[in-house]
């Protein structure tokens, strides 16, 4: 029996009691060793196998190995002072680097940048309405929706607000000149253009999770699927996580606050907004964020394996749970 | 200003004002946002403790550092590379650090300094599988980790009994709040240095790495 370690530039061949040792030299490639961190042989290997060989911890698909410690530190000894092939390395890493990004990642990236354009979208809205109610305060106090409001004033002058809105007089706007007006006419059209922005990126969130997380983005919410996938790192890891830490994600702070200084456990983390909690009195929305959660755990794991289509029951006993806890 | 050899390991600087160096192997080439300074003719990288946790123990008196020129060292948790430039520095070109991390982010940033270091070598993988590397990795001198994970001794562990040479020496950085956020960070430090003593390890030195990192120990072991 023949003992073998496969290193990045060729095979040992060790004999049983791994004192002496034959190198046959081989020259893999990027694609080869990628394998070999898919346990797969690369095809150039196999021609120097024999049928009984047995390799050292390497645990390729199809082969024997062998786990003992005592085995895999003699084999080791052995080798030295090898010259590295440093440019074939770097490669090696940057292939795995760029075979890492996912569509996974793109969904975090936009479900991250959709945050981060509301925060900025608020804050702008803030300054303008002050800004503008300089101008004509009555209308931004009529409209409370941001974007109704834009796009309500957008390139229109005080007197045909007036009239449209069934406005009879103004109490303390000022007359602005025309290069005022131009100006807040012209951030108008910019932070309108934003809002399409908004659209656009929730379309295009949406139509991603569909395609990666059916069922999940059916149980969660498009938008709470992707912030979900986001907190936990990817869909394959959110499929790792229990309910229960599903449950609090993005309520990290309330559950570290609960954890070292004993304040109550939070009932839920993104899934808050959720349609089903959000329409429940707040006394049953615990009991809910636990049923949501586990229905979203069963949802993300069918769809990091299989992707089969399982909603509609998932779907159907939530909706069951809803009820009731809406009747209590 | 004067710089002058560390008594602990003359490979490692230090001046006045207590700011540590290493001999710069790339000359005129930064890492991360370290000074560059020339003395006596020869360019010294400054080594942040604030950025470092091997600087913050060298800082904290971890005493005697036993990485020497030409040694091979086996880094889990290489990320971004700050650390082990300053280790690239003391092996020098006759010896190789082998690099592990998880995450392909950091990664990133890490392939820019691999292409002027050529003493670094470094592996996409994960360090609680080492049988993952036994293609590459060959038995080191030098275990150094600092991965943020839970099961950080066990995957410490793992890897002495693969590739640390008898007698080798292995660094072991604890952040307490990645083991159990909610104990108090010196019962997770008794508790690693046990687990560290039941696998027969001898310890030479345990400093905590406060003010420059907090919650963090450093743990110096030989092995078997």
């Amino acid at each position: 029996m023949r003992y073998l370690l496969l290193r990045y530039n060729g095979l040992y061949i060790f004999d049983e009691n791994l004192e002496n040792y034959q190198f046959k030299e081989i020259k893999l490639d990027v694609e080869d060793l990628k394998n070999i961190y898919k346990n797969k042989l690369p095809d150039k290997i196999k021609e120097f196998l024999n049928n009984d060989d047995t390799f050292i911890g390497q645990k390729f698909e199809g082969y024997k190995y062998i786990d003992n410690k005592e085995i895999i530190r003699k084999a080791l000894d052995k080798i030295k002072d090898e010259k590295y092939d440093n440019e074939l390395l770097i490669d090696l890493l940057k292939e795995q680097i760029s075979d890492s990004v996912s569509k996974d990642e793109l969904i975090i990236q936009a479900i991250n940048f959709l945050d981060d354009l509301n925060k900025s979208l608020n804050l702008f809205m803030e300054r303008f309405r002050e800004w503008y109610g300089l101008y004509f305060p009555e209308i931004s106090q009529e409209i409370e929706d941001h974007e109704k409001f834009i796009k309500t004033i957008l390139n229109k002058k005080r007197e045909e607000l007036m009239e449209n809105n069934n406005i009879k007089r103004t109490m303390g706007g000022k007359i602005f000149d025309e290069k005022d007006i131009e100006m807040i006419n012209y951030i108008a059209n910019k932070i309108k253009e934003l809002y399409d922005l908004r659209k656009k990126l929730e379309d295009y969130i949406e139509k991603s999770i569909k395609e990666i997380a059916p069922n999940l983005s059916e149980i969660a919410t498009p938008t709470i699927a992707a912030r979900l996938i986001a907190l936990s790192g990817g869909l394959k890891e959110l499929s790792l996580l229990p309910s229960s830490t599903i449950q609090v994600l993005g309520a990290e702070k309330a559950l570290f606050l609960h954890l070292t200084k004993g304040i109550k456990p939070p009932k839920h983390g993104v899934i808050f907004n959720h349609p089903y909690l959000q329409r429940l009195p707040i006394k049953n929305r615990g009991a809910m964020a636990r049923t949501l959660a586990s229905k979203i755990a069963i949802a993300a794991r069918v769809d990091a394996t299989d992707k089969k289509l399982i909603y509609e029951r998932l779907k159907k006993e939530l909706e069951e749970r809803f009820n009731e806890l809406n009747k209590k | 200003m004067k710089i002058r050899p560390l008594k602990e390991n003359n490979r490692i600087f230090i001046d006045e004002r207590g700011r540590l160096y290493t001999k710069n192997l790339i000359e005129g080439k930064k890492v991360y946002e370290e000074r560059l300074v020339k003395y006596n003719k020869v360019e010294y990288r400054e080594w942040i403790a604030d950025r470092s946790k091997l600087a913050a123990a060298i800082k904290k008196n971890i005493g005697k550092v036993p990485i020497k020129e030409g040694d091979k060292i086996l880094y889990l948790g290489i990320a971004a590379g700050t650390t082990a430039s300053h280790v690239s520095d003391i092996i020098g070109e006759k010896g190789i650090i082998f690099g592990i991390d998880v995450a392909p982010r950091i990664l990133r940033e890490l392939v820019p300094i691999l292409y002027d270091r050529k003493n670094i070598i470094t592996l996409l993988s994960d360090a609680d599988k080492p049988e993952s590397y036994l293609h590459i990795v060959e038995k080191v001198d030098i275990l150094y980790q600092d991965v943020a994970q839970p099961h950080q001794v066990r995957i410490f562990i793992k890897n002495i009994e693969y590739y640390l040479k008898n007698n080798g020496y292995g660094f072991l950085a604890v952040k307490a709040r990645s083991i159990d956020v909610s104990k108090n960070p010196k019962e997770i430090f008794n508790e690693v240095r046990k687990s560290l003593e039941d696998y027969g390890l001898k310890i030479i030195k345990e400093v905590r790495l406060d003010p420059y990192h907090r919650d963090h120990a450093m743990f110096l072991v030989q092995n078997k």
